[in-house]
């Protein structure tokens, strides 16, 4: 069983398993590990000593915090999973219409409110179809997003499908507050 | 932490960003891995959280080293957490990330260390040449009159105590290689040597005779002494 186990895979179960690195411990996995006896040791004896270790060393937090953060985000770039910035330049005024409305309904739009917070805005009874099919094209945007929200903590027991306005859809957002004056009244709260 | 995260996806992305300084490590990981695509303001903010946190929790493994051999092993740690996060293929490792990343960060860490001590770049310490100075019988001897070794452990015992202790232990020893012997053989109950083959001693561990880490642990008990004021 303990044949095939990597040392590393051994350290994370021992991490789990040993508060302090006592020698009594070393002994008890180096016994259940003989073939990574050696290193176990090594591990054992640098845990011990680093744990009562006093002198605090200084450390360029930021410099470190944006080395690993620009490492990983070359790796998301490379795996395709980062959006593009400001793909949408314009949208047509009846999705920003219920891109307004998602975002007023913070995360309890679904499709029947949206529709009805979309007529309320514009004054007009907006059909139901119209708004999904907005909804559809915010969402392939990546506008919007939407979850599905978990039984337990809906009424009827039921999934539902919430729209939120995403990071990418606030920006659109703030250029439709820039240029739209009906909508604008609508975002005051929306730096 | 399932709670957490329930929570969490039902709230807008921007909501995220808010939250993530508050949120459980374990959370964080499980949403930086979970969104298959997103802006990239929202994974900069995630992941900025989630290195601030490695660094953190890192930070306290590589004590007493010095500036640039600290930095680049939490970098390492840091680079290495980081790409098991975002590896696209689920594994035993990123599993554990989502349940223990503390205990994740502070084995990488360990470990990460364990190697740069036993590269060239990480032999500490200077090679005492005299081998009369490190005759360990002569050194207990003319320490008998102060107090033992259980008094100073009484005194090391106290936890607030302990870290002045060291650190002036430390600095009056040469060689950390001595403090670090006594810190396993009285703080974790390593042998100096054992006759069992199959079991770890500071022989083995040091690569030494019993005679000179006897030397060790007497010279840095001589230190831990004055350091707490009882001199002969």
């Amino acid at each position: 069983m303990t044949g095939n186990v990597s040392f590393e895979d051994v350290l994370d179960a021992l991490m789990l398993e040993e508060p302090t690195p006592s020698y009594a411990t070393l002994l008890r996995w180096s016994e259940r590990y003989p073939q990574y006896r050696e290193a176990l040791a090594q591990f054992f004896a640098t845990w011990a000593i680093q744990a009562d270790q006093p002198q605090q060393v200084a450390l360029d937090e930021d410099r470190l915090v944006e080395r690993g953060v620009s490492h990983a985000l070359e790796i998301l770039r490379r795996q395709g999973r980062l959006e593009p910035k400001a793909s949408i330049e314009w949208l047509p005024p009846f999705d920003q219409l219920v891109l307004t409305a998602t975002y007023l309904l913070r995360d309890k739009g679904d499709y029947v409110n949206i529709a009805r917070k979309v007529s309320e805005i514009s004054g007009t009874n907006v059909r139901l179809v119209s708004t999904s099919m907005s909804l559809g094209r915010l969402e392939a945007w990546r506008l919007v997003s939407s979850p599905i929200s978990d039984p337990k903590t809906e009424p009827d027991g039921r999934t539902r499908r919430y729209f939120m306005v995403t990071i990418a859809g606030e920006r659109a957002l703030a250029r439709v507050k820039e240029t739209s004056k009906l909508l604008a009244n609508f975002l005051e709260d929306f730096a | 932490m399932q709670t957490e995260i329930g929570r969490i996806l039902r709230l807008p992305e921007s909501d995220w960003i808010a939250e993530a300084k508050d949120l459980q490590n374990e959370t964080l990981v499980f949403l930086t891995r979970q969104i298959r695509r997103a802006d990239e303001e929202l994974y900069t903010r995630l992941l900025q959280e989630l290195s601030k946190r490695i660094i953190r929790l890192a930070r306290r493994w590589v004590r007493g080293l010095d500036r640039i051999t600290a930095e680049d092993i939490v970098l390492k740690v840091e680079i290495d957490i980081l790409e098991f996060v975002l590896t696209e293929k689920p594994s035993r490792k990123t599993d554990f990330l989502e349940i223990a990343f503390a205990q994740a960060v502070e084995r990488r860490t360990i470990d990460a260390l364990r190697k740069h001590n036993n590269s060239p770049m990480g032999h500490r310490g200077e090679i005492l040449t005299d081998a009369t100075d490190e005759d360990g019988d002569a050194i207990e001897r003319a320490a008998d009159d102060r107090p033992g070794p259980e008094a100073i452990l009484l005194q090391l015992e106290d936890e607030a105590r302990r870290p002045e202790l060291l650190r002036k232990a430390c600095d009056a020893v040469k060689d950390p290689r001595h403090v670090e012997a006594a810190i396993l053989h009285y703080g974790h109950g390593w042998p100096i040597t054992s006759k069992d083959p199959t079991k770890s001693d500071l022989e083995r561990q040091f690569q030494a005779t019993p005679g000179q880490i006897k030397y060790w642990i007497a010279a840095a008990l001589k230190a831990m002494r004055e350091a707490i004021g009882v001199e002969k």
